[in-house]
């Protein structure tokens, strides 16, 4: 009687310190994340075994368009790898300080996505700069479209004073988030056209962080994917 | 006279065949990646797993705003609750998942280290530990 009370117990420690063989890195095991109304955990394929299936298989696609992408999107944008998404989930993500933008048309979203992640299709940063929709989604990153200011006051802010160096005519990017934008990997040319877009909206480039590997890199690493509810 | 209504007749002619030409490439960009999206298929061992997801409702039960807008030393436990409720969002999601035991231990953290990213890592630290 004693030992089948205790029994649920047991599974419960059990489970809890069972270790994954397959880390993502020496000390972490996995990351939680909030996506939509889930909190999705991401770790890796634990089949040591297992080859890459489905599309990510694929190494030859036709160039134009899908040309591999050089390392930098943009002068002063950040490129990074796994581990510093990681860490930008558990920090920046978390908190609402930063924003993961899957930058790919809807139908590459709509088939899976990385866990956390947003979609905002790169054509939207080439939208005109009073498109109600690009106004909604620079809102949601954190900029806000700036009415109309004085030529004075444009002056101060160009010298540098009145938070100057986070404005320009069109955007205030003072509370701006931080971006990170990615899309199918290194043959893809969908999130550089996002960032070139920011960066000509004239979002500050050390607010903007490039994931170059995108989905292809995700993929060969075994990692949680999610496919959007819509 | 002429000449110059001649010259901006063909730099707007200029402009325009610039544009359309550049709406075709993307346009035709957008064609080409659309067509190798529609057989796009994941591996699907990567796929995640039901159980390792769950709903928020069901994880964090309802989540309602506070009063408290600022972190900083000294608060008693529903005010800091209230901090991390109001700031701190994505934090508290996973603080309210704690049991009280564990919710002690973060915030006798806390009172020790007023940093609100080093409270997110213990919230971590010990999500992790469950």
């Amino acid at each position: 009687m004693i030992l089948r009370g205790l029994f649920p117990v047991l599974m419960i420690c059990f489970n809890s310190v069972q270790a994954l063989d397959v880390k993502l890195t020496q000390d972490k095991e996995f990351v939680e994340v909030i996506h939509g109304d889930k909190l999705v955990r991401i770790q890796r394929i634990q089949d040591q075994d297992h080859m890459l299936e489905g599309s990510f298989a694929k190494t030859s696609r036709k160039c134009p368009p899908f040309c591999i992408q050089p390392m930098s999107a943009g002068e002063g944008v950040r490129t990074v790898g796994q581990v510093e998404i990681f860490s930008f989930m558990e920090s920046e993500l978390l908190d609402g300080t930063g924003v993961i933008v899957d930058s790919r048309t809807p139908s590459w979203w709509k088939r899976g996505t990385i866990p956390g992640s947003i979609n905002i299709p790169f054509t939207t940063f080439t939208l005109e700069v009073n498109d109600p929709q690009l106004i909604e989604v620079m809102k949601s990153l954190g900029a806000k479209r700036r009415g109309e200011v004085s030529g004075f006051s444009r002056a101060i802010e160009q010298i540098g004073l009145m938070g100057g160096s986070q404005k320009n005519d069109e955007w205030d990017f003072t509370n701006a988030k931080n971006v990170l934008l990615w899309c199918n990997g290194m043959w893809c040319g969908q999130s550089p056209r996002a960032i070139r877009g920011l960066l000509e909206l004239g979002y500050p480039a050390d607010k903007i962080l490039y994931y170059r590997g995108g989905m292809q890199a995700w993929q060969s690493l075994g990692l949680t994917t999610i496919v959007p509810d819509n | 006279m002429q000449k110059r209504a001649l010259l901006s007749m063909a730099s707007l002619l200029f402009l325009c065949s610039a544009q359309i030409a550049y709406s075709q490439v993307n346009s035709s960009y957008i064609e080409t990646i659309e067509g190798e999206a529609s057989g796009m298929k994941l591996d699907a061992q990567t796929r995640v797993q039901p159980q390792k997801e769950a709903t928020l409702n069901e994880n964090f039960g309802k989540i309602e705003g506070g009063a408290i807008s600022d972190l900083s030393q000294g608060f008693t436990l529903e005010q800091f609750e209230d901090i991390l409720k109001n700031n701190y969002i994505g934090s508290y999601l996973f603080y309210k998942r704690l049991n009280d035991e564990q919710k002690l231990e973060v915030f006798s953290y806390y009172q020790s280290n007023p940093d609100p990213q080093k409270v997110r890592l213990k919230i971590l630290q010990v999500t992790k530990a469950q």
